[in-house]
This record gives C-alpha cells, structure tokens and sequence, in this order.
C-alpha cells in the first residue's frame, strides 16, 4: 500500500514541477495518438460504413476478417512492422525504424481495425432505418453514406474515444517498432516500462497515473461536448 | 465550418508526418539493457553532442537482439558485453572493427538470509555450485542477452547443467534485466546481474549483493558495422563517436559516471 | 384543366419470397388520375402492392408501365407509415432529397413548410416534433421532388386529427391538380373521404378494383362484403 501512495506523491511531484522530460513525454504520446486516430478514422469510418451500407461479393467475409483484427495482439503487430521496416526488410530503404513515423503506422493497424468494426456496427442499424427512405428517392451510395456519417456523429464520438484509449494505451508494438529511444520515441506508456524494468516503481505508477488522468479528461471532455449539442428532448436512438 | 476544421487537420498530419525525424546528426545505436537502464547514456550523450554535435539514438534490447538487428542493417554500431557473440559477429563479415571499451562486475545478488553463504566463496564458480547444491532459487534471464550468455557460460565451466532443474529451482523467465530483478526479489531467488544495473535498480526489497566476481570481469565492447554489407551506415560519424569514446577524453566521461557516488564502469 | 394522365398498366406481377407467395398473379389497368386507396385485411398485401407499385421492390414476373415517359413511377415519391427523418433541421430534411439545391427549391420548400403547417420550424431539429409534425415533414419532403406520382403507406395511422386534416387536405389539393395517389389505409371513413377508386386485397389477391362510391355501397365480391360490414358492425357494437 506503501508504494501506491508513494505513487501519488510521485504523481503530483511531477505535475506541479512541471518536468521538461514529462511534457516531452506527453506531448509526444499525444503526437502520436492524435496522428494514429485521425488517420483510422479517415480510413475507418468510411470503410465501417461501406460495409455495413453496400452489398458485394466478398463482403461477408471482409466483415469476418476485420473483426478478426480486433483481436490483434499488438506484440505481433509491432513484430510485422519492425520486419517490414528493418533495413533489410521490404520497406527498410524508407529508414523509418525507430522513429514516430513508424510508431503510429503500427498503431493504424492495431487501431482502424477497431474504428471500422464499430463505425459497422453503428451504422448497421442506421442502415436498417434509411435504406428504404434512400432506396425510394433513389439517394446516391455517396450522398447516402455521407448522410449516414454526419446522421451517427454522436455514436462517432464514442467510436473515436474507443480507438483514442486504445492508442493512448498501446505499449506492446510501438516499444518495439520505436525502440523506446530516449527524446526521440519513447511515449508514456514505453516511459512507464522502463521505470518499471528501472525498479522505480513509484515513479512508473505516478507516471501511470498522469495517464490515466489525461485519457479521463479526454473522455470526460468529448462525453460533455456530445451531451451539450443532443438535448434532452433530442435523445434519438 | 466542418470543412475548415477538416482541412486544418489534414494539414497538421501532413505537416507531422512527413518532417523529417531529426535535423542534427545522429547515429543508432544497438545496446545491452544494463547500459540505458543504469543511466550511462543519460550521461555520456550530452557530452558527445557538445563535443561532437552527434546524437545518439539508443535502442537497448540485449545483446542477442542488439546482434540480430546489427544483422539486419538496423545499426550503426553495437555496445554490448559478452564477446563470444561479437566475435560470432565479426565472422559474419557484418561486422568490421571490435574494441573493448571499459568494464563492470558480475554480481549474484540474493536473498539476505541466504547471501552471506555465498560471499565466503573464493570463485564465482564455486558460487554456483553451492546455489546448485542447497538447491537455491535461481531466477534466470533467459533471453539470450549477455547477462543471459555469461550466466550459461558460468554453469558449463562449472560443469553443472541446472536446466535439469527448470521449473523447480531453476527459473527461465525470459525477460529484461529489470523485470528479471524485480521477479528475483519477489521470488527470494538469486540471479546474475551487473553492478552498474544492481546500484542504479531503486526497487532492491531485502536482496543484496550475495557475491561480486574480482577475477572475470564484464567488458563492454564497441562494435562497428560493415558498410560493404549494409551500405546505410553511418561510418564517419559512427568513427568519431568510437575515437571520442576510445579517446583520453572518452575515458575520463566513462570514469567521471557514477551512481549514488561510486563509479561502475572501469575504462579499457 | 391540365392534361389527363394515361392509364397505368399492371401486368401479370406476382410476389413472393422464400417461397411464399405475397401477392398472386395481377394485372390490372389502373386509372391515372385521382386518389386510388388500397384497402384489405392485415397481411393482405396492401404495403407489397405499394412497393412494387413504387419500384422499391421487383415482381418476380410481369411489369407495371404507363403509356408516357413523363408520368410514370421514376417520377414519383412515397411516404412510409413510421416517418424516417434526418437528424437535421426541418428544411434540411425536405432538401436532403434534391440533387442541386438551387434558389428555386429553397423557395419551393419554405412554401411547402408553410402549407404544412410547419411555418417558423425551419432551423428546428426535426427530432423535436411530434410524431404528426414528422410525417407532413416527409409529405413535404415528397412533394418537393414534384412527384407526377404519389404512394402514401397509412400516412396518418399513428397521428392526431390536426396533421391527419393537414395531409390530406394537401392530397386532395394536390390530386386535383393532376398527381396521381396511391394511399393504403385501415381508416374506412378516411377511405370513403378520399378515395376516387378502391383497389381491394385479400390474401394477397386483388379482390375488386371499383369506383369508391360503388364499393361502399355495394361491394362486388363476398369478401369485400364481408370486409366493409366487418368494419361497420365494428363501429355499430362501438356506439
């Protein structure tokens, strides 16, 4: 118990000293992840909406796949890369290894995955109340997926807090991909592995803590920015 | 509206994404852990970048993944400490040049209930027999670093085989120095470490230094890469960092760390 | 006056799914002006017969044709019988439906808004009205593709008196200047109210397909007999 409290102190300490490592730390972490969510989305939400909007051929079994991916272990994920980017793999002759650039690319993988499932399935049963309306005024795909995108925005907010705490989070590829270089890659979270292998386990848990804070704020902050525009008499579900 | 916040956004990733990693120079180094962990490049890379304007960008695996990656063209110069495998790597044709740098001592560090049994000891090696005998637990790395190499070594010139013991005394957790520290401590166990990452770990619970070898000591080697097999090296700058590091100057950077007071890493 | 439409032409559709036949082998020569309402039990076909009518739905067999390019079901617009709205203001729902948006159809839409009753909810969050407000939303939003042909699928089943005296006071008005309407109602004063002609369905098998005042008053069929006494006595054990 001893140490958890020590943890708090450590926590606070760091905070209000405002350590120039800290801030580095952080604002690199949020660098990453903001990049790495954006991106999904742009990839995720129109791909999640696709599917669950259109029918084609293989359509059943991309669903099948990318729900597969949700599940991908991000220890796995990060190995892939680091083979992809190596210098002596296929696209080593970028020389992106080591450095954010191919942090958040291992973390596109993990996360568009998770913002496609969902966007799917949000739009699945908005899909299921427009079709017809759409059908009958003959609403082009585009036009109609647009429509469909802006229509969910509230149900977007929570896809995108979703893939935003899976990003924050991710330690397991990108300490690999990134190599946890001092002032070049290393995030919270990698920051936090190694105090913890240090054995400056207060130092690791105040750490955890800032981050833990941070993605309650963030969430916090968007929950009350979706319930200020859905007004009560609003609520459509 | 929707539109302008777009494309503002669209413009920072672009912006982000695509500037270049870093302007200064910089070279990518492949390294123990015992190194980072410790703080010795916390310590020496400010000096080298005001001395030579050159970065240092750590990667610190262990030595079995820090030759891996040296194999893959993924670095411009390797520091590690168990020469079988660097010498392994210089026959690959990987690797060019190896020269010792400087050196620390293996400890066992251990239960302090049970520590003191071993200081008595006159050689490492009898060390172990004694933790092979009583039956110690025994908290290995098991991951192919050089704490991991030379630990293997120490049991084969002992003659003891332990792995016939995995599970029951004998301990393979497969990780970092310091995961493998903190299950150590947990476990009660002995294990094998350096000293510069012993003095530096803040998480020691009851455990101390059970044994610290006088007569072999760990020697940190500088490796270089071969540009004929991996064209992207940095050679020059690789060669100044190892002429500074090798240097009076170098030495006396490695002389002047110490950590709570006292210096870990003797100069070659 | 205007010019009358040509007749509409069913042939041989029939409907079914999953083996199941929704809707047996049809033709029929449909008149092309005035209010048509389908009426029939539950489960008879009524919203089937709509939809193909509409092209939402294919016939397995058969088409349904007008004899002219203008009036014909490519130029035409529905209103379902749970009205399915955007989650955007009024006026942005009405011209969701239009490709170019130009001067010309903003104006066309805040007239419409006017007519139905709707006057000042422009900005308004269309989630916010009533249930009756919602569906003259989805007659305007119909009615601004300037549709030659109407369908309507119980439009007012789940509304109160003042949206129902709206829409089809908007029905009348419209049919009367040369819209074609397709209207299925459970509502027989409703029917008697608007109808032109009565296309009758039971068991998904066009029944009769008469003069509104003819049926009323004397049904053809035994079945369109019993439907129209079912609903009267119905309303005779009410009083």
């Amino acid at each position: 118990m001893g140490q958890i409290t020590n943890s708090f102190f450590e926590a606070f300490k760091l905070i209000f000293s405002f350590d120039p490592e800290l801030i580095e730390i952080l604002y690199l972490s949020f660098e990453i992840t903001l990049i790495a969510v954006i991106i999904s989305c742009v990839i995720g939400i129109p791909l999640g909406t696709v599917l669950a909007c259109t029918r084609f051929y293989f359509r059943k079994a991309i669903i099948s796949i990318f729900f597969a991916l949700m599940g991908l272990p991000p220890v796995v994920v990060g190995l892939f890369v680091y083979l992809i980017f190596s210098r002596s793999g296929t696209l080593g002759w970028m020389g992106l290894l080591y450095s954010p650039t191919v942090m958040i690319i291992a973390q596109i993988i993990l996360i568009t995955p998770i913002i496609c499932c969902l966007t799917f399935q949000t739009m699945e049963s908005l899909h299921l109340k427009y079709r017809e309306l759409f059908q009958s005024f003959h609403i082009g795909k585009v036009k109609a997926m647009k429509a469909y995108i802006i229509d969910s925005r509230f149900e977007l907010i929570t896809v995108i807090l979703a893939g935003f705490g899976r990003s924050i989070s991710e330690v397991g590829a990108i300490i690999i991909v990134g190599g946890n270089i001092d002032h070049l890659t290393r995030v919270m979270t990698t920051a936090i592995a190694l105090e913890t292998s240090k054995g400056n386990l207060s130092l690791a848990m105040g750490l955890g803590i800032i981050l833990l804070l941070i993605a309650v704020f963030v969430n916090v902050a968007m929950i009350f920015t979706k319930n200020k525009f859905l007004n009560p008499s609003n609520q459509d579900l | 509206m929707l539109k302008i916040i777009t494309k503002l956004l669209t413009l920072i990733v672009i912006v982000i994404v695509f500037s270049p990693p870093t302007f200064a120079k910089s070279i990518l180094v492949q390294s123990s852990t015992s190194l980072k962990n410790s703080g010795f490049y916390k310590h020496i890379i400010p000096a080298i970048k005001g001395e030579l304007g050159i970065d240092l960008h750590v990667v610190a695996v262990g030595t079995g993944q820090a030759v891996k990656n040296a194999l893959n063209c993924d670095a411009d110069l390797l520091i590690t400490h168990a020469k079988e495998a660097e010498l392994g790597f210089l026959k690959t044709g990987f690797g060019l040049k190896r020269l010792e740098l400087m050196y620390s001592h293996w400890l066992i560090i251990g239960p302090e209930k049970t520590a003191k049994s071993l200081t008595i000891k006159n050689d490492i090696s009898d060390a172990f027999h004694l933790i092979f005998n009583s039956k110690y637990k025994f908290v290995s790395r098991g991951d192919n670093s050089g704490t991991h190499m030379r630990e293997i070594k120490l049991w084969q010139e002992a003659g003891l085989n332990p792995k016939t013991f995995s599970t029951n005394w004998y301990l393979e957790v497969g990780s970092g120095q310091g995961a493998t520290l903190n299950s150590s401590i947990q476990l009660e166990a002995f294990t094998l470490t350096d000293s510069a990452t012993w003095f530096s770990f803040k998480n020691k619970g009851n455990a101390e230094v059970a044994y610290k070898d006088e007569k072999n000591f760990n020697i940190y080697s500088l490796t270089t890469i071969n540009s004929k097999k991996c064209p992207n090296v940095k050679i020059k700058d690789t060669e100044k960092v190892v002429d500074f590091l090798t240097s009076i100057k170098g030495k006396a950077l490695i002389s002047d760390f110490s950590i709570n007071g006292y210096p870990v890493f003797f100069p070659l | 006056m205007f010019k009358k439409n040509p007749n509409i032409k069913i042939s041989n559709i029939s409907y079914s799914i999953d083996g199941k036949c929704l809707l047996k082998k049809t033709s029929l020569d449909v008149s092309g002006n005035g209010i048509t309402v389908i009426l029939g039990a539950n489960g008879a076909g009524k919203t089937i017969f709509l939809k193909l009518l509409s092209g939402l739905i294919n016939p397995d067999n058969g088409e349904i044709k007008t004899r002219s390019k203008d009036f014909s079901f490519s130029n035409s617009a529905m209103v379902f019988q749970e009205p399915i709205i955007l989650r955007r203001s009024v006026l942005s729902n009405i011209l969701f439906v239009i490709d170019k948006i130009q001067s010309q159809k903003k104006i066309m839409a805040s007239e419409l808004i006017d007519t139905l009753g709707l006057s000042g909810k422009d900005n308004q969050s269309a989630q916010t009205l009533s249930a009756g407000e919602k569906q003259r939303l989805s007659l305007a939003r119909a009615l601004i593709t300037q549709p030659k042909i109407l369908l309507l699928d119980e439009p007012t089943a789940n509304i109160e008196p003042t949206s129902t005296i709206y829409i089809e006071k908007v029905l009348e008005r419209k049919s009367s200047t040369g819209t074609k309407i397709f209207f299925v109602t459970h509502d027989i004063n409703q029917a008697k109210r608007l109808a032109n002609d009565i296309i009758y369905l039971e068991n998904g098998k066009v029944m009769e397909y008469t003069k509104s005042s003819i049926f009323f008053k004397n049904p053809t069929t035994l079945s369109g007999k019993k439907y129209i006494s079912g609903i009267i006595s119905d309303v005779k054990n009410n009083n």
